[in-house]
């Protein structure tokens, strides 16, 4: 084989190689008319394009509006939190290169392993380094251009360590955004309800909702928080503020760069740019404040006053429906829903045989017991034939064919013969099975509903319940056959089939003590922009009116008065000397009462649910309040004297005055008496 | 010294060769400028070198005759194979594939060097086959089985981006030393019937994930932003922001904020063209076309037959990693990982194309002695 060079004739490639050049040009042409379609045809596209990719939309989270108490306590407001984060492109796999193929020199800082990043903020945070490197995987799936919280709301001393060793972690970084704080805790729990982070299907909702309006679509992003409960979420809309926005200049990594690192003075691109930026630029807007009808002083003390017990207080103003108390035992810290619940503490929530979480005084339904006979006095009063001063025989049970319903004074021998006010006063029950037998069922429920009872009160927040007054129409609807007359005793005591939360009764209470009138419960008094400018003012809300006549009223209201203030009342030990107030015991069976009448059970959960309904002063009533102690057995030790005490804390001047009065009046009288017997 | 010799040096081809590597350095110096930027940045250093290396390596091919080659031809593609095998063996994993072998002082990417070699071994096989038929089947058949192990080795790595341009090197060179007129026609209708269902066989069970991906990026880059369309995107930004005048050296925001992806390496191009714009990159263009075209010439002057083939093997390599660049980065074609000569960042890349110009230089001198 030769292997040397042959020449060849100049003309063997020359075709081949004209080609050649013909296939560059066209080559070359196509290059070239590609870049004049992106550097010219659309070139100021890509140019608005590349100046958003540069100046990225920072936000700035909009302090959600405070909440006040009545007198102007801050009963909710907003703290600095600081959430560690991690942006997932930043940090690489554990297999990853660092960095290109041949060292690349440009000062960024190279990437770290994800593993080194969980070894080291694993003690830092407490958290489970497995924990991290999974939502590591996570996040960088989902959107690896999106910061991940590894932990927020992390403590000072959390803070100061990570700070210190973020040199040597680039991709961890420090977020700061804003909390809810509830500086009295638990307190107001019930009312203010909490703040959760927003859930991924919540999310989807909200935009959706808020896509069409001016807020736009990223009104709420992930990570944000969401009033879930109570007032935080019934005025969330108020509440939320829109967070502000402007754009800095960033580098890939998100660095925000300064004005003057890229900049040249007079750099017309950039200046541009920059006006452009500023243009856009978006202040925050706070929230509006929320000034409630309740009040500080009086939470606390009726906190304190159910101690251990479970239950619920409210007390509301007689002539506006202003809820100044509302109070459900035990509580819970709103906090804990801020950031992640552990399972712990939701099991411990959830099972506690107490239900902290439970709004009570709203959604709690239980049978109103006693409480109900003004109700049942009333119907008998203004539809039936039993007059007030009509007599009913009580010798300790109410025979109704062969089954004997009994009276609670059932071992003494019954309360003899009793008339209405005395009735009520002792809480005699055979008089009130009569009274309800000779009104009929119907007419008992037409006066408990026009009282505001067997339906939500409309304080608007968490879902609240209204209970239950039976009629027969109901009874047939609901599939439990015809009314039968047995079923009539025990509904009109409030046992059976009736049903009623605290701020039913409470609200019951207060239209018999200013007359008939039923108010619509409010909680928020105005709400007001940061501006200083009232957006919402609540006014008294007439919801109806009693169907009772003013002489019944009268008559109601002179019962629940004897109940406090005359011998054998059952709550005549509450009385307050000098300051006449109106009250009704109630008990409420939790099990089918045994024989023989009341009965201690050795377990407490088995035990009678105790009522007192009250308002105050008897003859110019401002105030009306509804106690109720779970397992209290008896209203009127249990849950009277909480009321009596809120009533004292309420009236504390009035009491002073009358006191100092009675006092100089016992001493005119005194040297009056010296004098004469001088 | 033979005063022929530098009578006959192709002074266009080196002249344009120094432009492109002043216009190389000055886009990577811009590339790498950062807001606290003092001197020159290292990496525009190392190219210095890398392009200094080159040079010499440049002149050195010059110096002996380049039909001297014939006898190295061989045994230099036998080494190609040997360092790839080696790659695969002990080589350096980076970015998801191993190509480099680690010399200490330097990574090298034999798939790099390795395109001299081939088209060394397609010349030499080449210009003994050539009779005035032109090729037929069974100089062709065996053309193939002389490339097809390089071309494995170099797929597993895997290196798509490498192993198509040595599929297109070796038909290129292959067309160029002329296919018989009916094999010619009949091999062209065997590609079109067996190509497409062997394309869409390959990408569904030969490429790996990632390739793929490039490839569905390629066609819609927008379905994924902030993922895998994220280089073509970025890299048209960077490109249509330029606009007709460009922002200015030192003043591509895309590339100054670091929004460029591999922007040293192959994305080079659209750092110049943020900052250059469009007058200037067709300048840049028009000045890699002039280089391709004086190759040619090249291949056209030269009086026997392995100098022609070869120097037109060396075009190709030249201009197909020009248009593989450009196309990709461009958007006019998947992103392939192809250097763009003497702009893109890197030793390897610098050595190869420098090589090539020694060779063709070297092939010019030489045209008189027939």
């Amino acid at each position: 084989m030769d292997l040397l060079p042959t020449p060849h004739e100049a003309s063997e490639f020359r075709l081949r190689i004209l080609i050649g050049v013909l296939l560059l040009g066209l080559v070359f042409g196509a290059l070239v008319s590609r870049l004049w379609m992106l550097q010219v045809v659309r070139g100021e596209y890509y140019a608005r394009c590349a100046a958003e990719n540069g100046f990225k939309e920072r936000e700035i989270a909009a302090p959600r509006g405070l909440i006040f108490d009545a007198a102007g306590n801050r009963i909710a407001d907003v703290r600095a939190a600081y959430d560690v984060v991690l942006g997932p492109a930043d940090v690489r796999r554990p297999g990853e290169e660092a960095r290109g193929p041949e060292d690349d020199p440009i000062s960024l800082p190279s990437k770290v392993s994800i593993d080194l990043v969980a070894d080291e903020l694993s003690p830092l945070l407490q958290l489970p380094r497995q924990e991290i490197v999974e939502r590591y995987e996570a996040a960088r799936v989902n959107n690896r251009y999106r910061p991940m919280v590894v932990k927020g709301d992390v403590s000072f001393e959390e803070l100061a360590e990570v700070k210190l060793r973020q040199p040597f972690l680039p991709g961890v970084d420090i977020r700061v955004t804003t909390l809810r704080n509830y500086p009295y805790g638990g307190l107001f729990s019930h009312v203010i309800g909490y703040m959760r982070e927003v859930r991924g299907d919540q999310l989807d909702h909200l935009r959706e909702r808020y896509a069409a309006t001016e807020f736009g679509r990223d009104y709420y992003e992930m990570g944000d928080h969401l009033g879930n409960w109570g007032l935080e979420a019934a005025w969330e809309e108020r509440l939320k503020g829109n967070d502000g926005k402007y754009y800095a200049l960033v580098d890939v990594h998100g660095r925000e760069l300064g004005r003057s690192t890229v900049e040249d003075p007079g750099d017309e691109y950039l200046e541009a740019l920059y006006h452009w930026a500023e243009e856009d630029r978006r202040h925050e807007v706070p929230g509006n404040d929320l000034h409630l009808s309740l009040r500080l002083d009086l939470q606390q003390l009726a906190m304190d006053l159910m101690g251990e017990e479970s239950g619920s207080v409210v007390m509301m103003e007689v002539n506006t429906g202003r809820v100044l108390a509302l109070v459900n035992a035990p509580t819970f810290d709103p906090q804990i829903f801020a950031s992640r619940i552990t399972p712990e503490q939701w099991k411990a929530l959830t099972e506690d045989p107490a239900h902290p979480l439970a709004d009570k005084a709203l959604q709690g339904i239980y049978p109103p017991g006693s409480t109900y006979k003004m109700m049942v006095g009333a119907a008998a009063l203004e539809y039936g034939d039993l007059g007030p001063e009509s007599g009913v025989s009580c010798n300790g049970y109410y025979k109704l064919g062969s089954h004997r319903f009994r009276c609670w004074r059932y071992r003494y021998g019954g309360h003899g013969a009793v008339a209405f006010k005395d009735a009520l006063k002792g809480s005699c029950d055979v008089y009130f099975y009569t009274a309800g037998m000779r009104a009929g069922i119907d007419q008992v429920a037409k006066m408990a509903r026009s009282f505001g009872l067997g339906v939500p009160t409309g304080t608007g927040i968490n879902s609240e319940k209204g209970g239950l007054i039976p009629t027969q129409a109901w009874k047939l609807e609901s599939g439990r056959g015809k009314w039968q007359k047995g079923d009539t005793p025990s509904a009109v005591i409030g046992q059976g089939y009736t049903l009623a939360t605290p701020m039913g009764l409470a609200r019951m209470t207060a239209a018999i003590a200013n007359g008939g009138t039923v108010y619509r419960p409010t909680l928020v008094d105005r709400v007001v922009a940061p501006d200083g400018s009232v957006v919402h003012e609540t006014t008294p809300d007439v919801i109806g009116h009693a169907d009772a006549s003013p002489r019944v009223v009268r008559m109601l209201q002179e019962a629940m008065l004897s109940v406090v203030e005359e011998k054998g009342g059952t709550a005549h030990r509450q009385q307050i000397d000098g300051f006449p107030f109106a009250g009704k015991t109630g008990t409420a069976q939790v099990i089918r009462q045994a024989k023989g009448g009341f009965e201690y059970h050795s377990n407490k959960l088995l035990q009678d649910h105790a009522w007192f309904v009250a308002y105050a002063p008897a003859d110019d009533p401002q105030v009306a309040l509804c106690v109720l102690v779970e397992h209290g057995v008896h209203g009127s030790t249990a849950a009277a004297p909480i009321a009596r005490q809120m009533i004292e804390h309420y009236f504390a001047g009035d009491l002073e005055r009358i006191r100092e009065a009675q006092a100089a009046a016992d001493a005119a009288a005194a040297s009056t008496a010296a004098g004469s017997g001088d | 010294m033979d005063r022929r010799l530098v009578q006959h040096f192709d002074v266009p081809l080196l002249g344009i060769t120094l432009l492109l590597m002043a216009a190389g350095l000055a886009t990577l110096y811009a590339a790498s400028l950062t807001p606290d930027t003092e001197g020159i940045p290292p990496i525009v250093a190392r190219q210095a070198m890398y392009m200094a290396v080159g040079l010499v390596a440049c002149a050195l091919c010059t110096v002996v005759d380049y039909r001297a080659l014939l006898n190295m031809a061989y045994p230099m593609y036998g080494a190609l194979l040997a360092a790839l095998v080696l790659v695969l063996a002990i080589g350096f994993v980076g970015g998801g594939a191993q190509r480099w072998i680690d010399l200490g002082f330097f990574r090298l990417q034999p798939s790099e060097l390795g395109k001299v070699a081939l088209v060394l071994a397609l010349a030499r096989f080449l210009h003994e086959r050539l009779d005035r038929d032109g090729l037929g089947l069974r100089d062709v058949l065996e053309t193939g089985f002389l490339v097809v192990p390089a071309w494995l080795l170099i797929f597993m790595e895997p290196d798509l981006g490498t192993s198509i341009l040595y599929g297109l090197l070796t038909v290129s060179v292959l067309l160029f030393a002329g296919i018989r007129p009916r094999l010619l026609v009949l091999l062209t209708v065997v590609a079109l019937l067996v190509g497409p269902p062997t394309v869409y066989v390959a990408y569904t069970y030969v490429l790996d994930d990632y390739q793929q991906d490039r490839v569905i990026t390629f066609l819609n880059p927008e379905r994924d932003p902030h993922g895998k369309g994220y280089q073509t995107i970025q890299s048209r930004y960077a490109i249509g922001s330029g606009q007709l005048g460009g922002k200015g050296f030192g003043r591509g925001t895309q590339a100054q904020l670091r929004f460029l992806p591999e922007q040293h390496t192959d994305f080079i191009f659209s750092v110049y063209a943020e900052e250059r714009g469009f007058l200037g990159s067709l300048l840049l263009l028009l000045a890699y076309l002039g280089w391709l075209v004086v190759g040619l010439n090249v291949a056209r002057r030269a009086k026997e037959r392995f100098g022609a083939l070869l120097a037109m093997g060396l075009v190709s390599v030249l201009a197909w990693q020009v248009t593989i660049n450009l196309g990709g980065v461009l958007g006019l074609m998947p992103v392939t990982g192809v250097t763009l000569p003497l702009m893109s960042y890197g030793g390897s890349s610098v050595l190869t194309v420098m090589i090539c110009v020694g060779l063709l230089l070297n092939i010019s001198m030489r045209r008189y002695m027939f």
